[in-house]
């Protein structure tokens, strides 16, 4: 229990995906101009992290190692992501039209979401067991909304103030998210 | 023989779900009050998403 919420912790707040991988880049910088839309789509990601990296554990472990295809790993989980997507949205469309009116902007921006893919090689690069996996899912994926959400405050603050013309927008954008990787390295030691 | 017979079903099998589930979420109407989604979009700095403004621009460009 102790390692799982060791685990846990780090990929939330030391090892994470954003600030330390600098993976998910796309949308955090993307999508993180309002609160709204940062929380969105980091339950979006949540969702579609969760669910890429059981489906992807599962073909791995009862297909391709059973078949001696392990090399095809890479391709298999970028059809697999791909293809959770497009069952995701087809889903919401039909069965929870609420949810999609909120999550379903941000469906097709997760499937070049490199931290997605990145997750389910993770998960066998370190032969982590099932629940494990889960684990790492869900902490990478929380540290991500949170990272997400942290900066969409941090932006809604910067377009009321007045800074230089030149640093308006992305390059005090880029600043900030320089200075936010800083201050969570700072967390490393922690566990 | 056996590991280029798994090669091809997994592959095959997997683009064909992919190909299968792009068609019918394509054909799948958008719900009530989610029709105009997309103009809910203003467009961030990722052009390669398929919602992307700019798409649309293109499109109206194009000379018949």
């Amino acid at each position: 229990m102790g390692e799982l919420l060791t685990l846990f912790l780090s990929t939330v707040l030391i090892d994470n995906i954003i600030l330390s991988h600098f993976l998910g880049m796309c949308p955090f910088m993307g999508v993180s101009k309002n609160r709204s839309s940062a929380l969105g789509m980091g339950f979006a990601v949540l969702f579609v992290i969760v669910g890429a990296s059981i489906f992807t554990f599962g073909l791995y472990h009862l297909v391709l190692v059973n078949f001696g295809l392990e090399y095809l790993e890479l391709i298999t989980f970028i059809l697999v992501i791909a293809c959770f997507v497009q069952f995701t949205e087809l889903f919401l469309k039909k069965f929870s039209p609420a949810l999609y009116k909120s999550l379903g902007i941000f469906l097709p921006l997760i499937t070049t979401n490199c931290a997605v893919l990145y997750v389910a090689l993770d998960n066998i690069t370190n032969n982590y067991s099932f629940v494990e996996t889960l684990v790492n899912s869900v902490g990478v994926s929380v540290g991500f909304m949170l990272v997400l959400y942290i900066f969409s405050t941090i932006r809604e603050r910067l377009d009321v103030s007045k800074p230089l013309k030149s640093f308006v927008g992305n390059p005090l954008a880029l600043i900030t998210a320089g200075l936010m990787a800083l201050a969570f390295s700072g967390l490393a030691g922690l566990i | 023989m056996q590991s280029i017979v798994g090669l091809f079903v997994v592959l095959g099998g997997l683009g064909s779900l992919y190909a299968v589930l792009y068609y019918f979420n394509k054909k799948t109407p958008e719900p009530e009050g989610c029709e105009e989604i997309e103009q809910h979009c203003s467009g961030c700095g990722i052009t390669s998403c398929g919602r992307h403004p700019s798409h649309n621009e293109v499109k109206e460009n194009k000379p018949c």
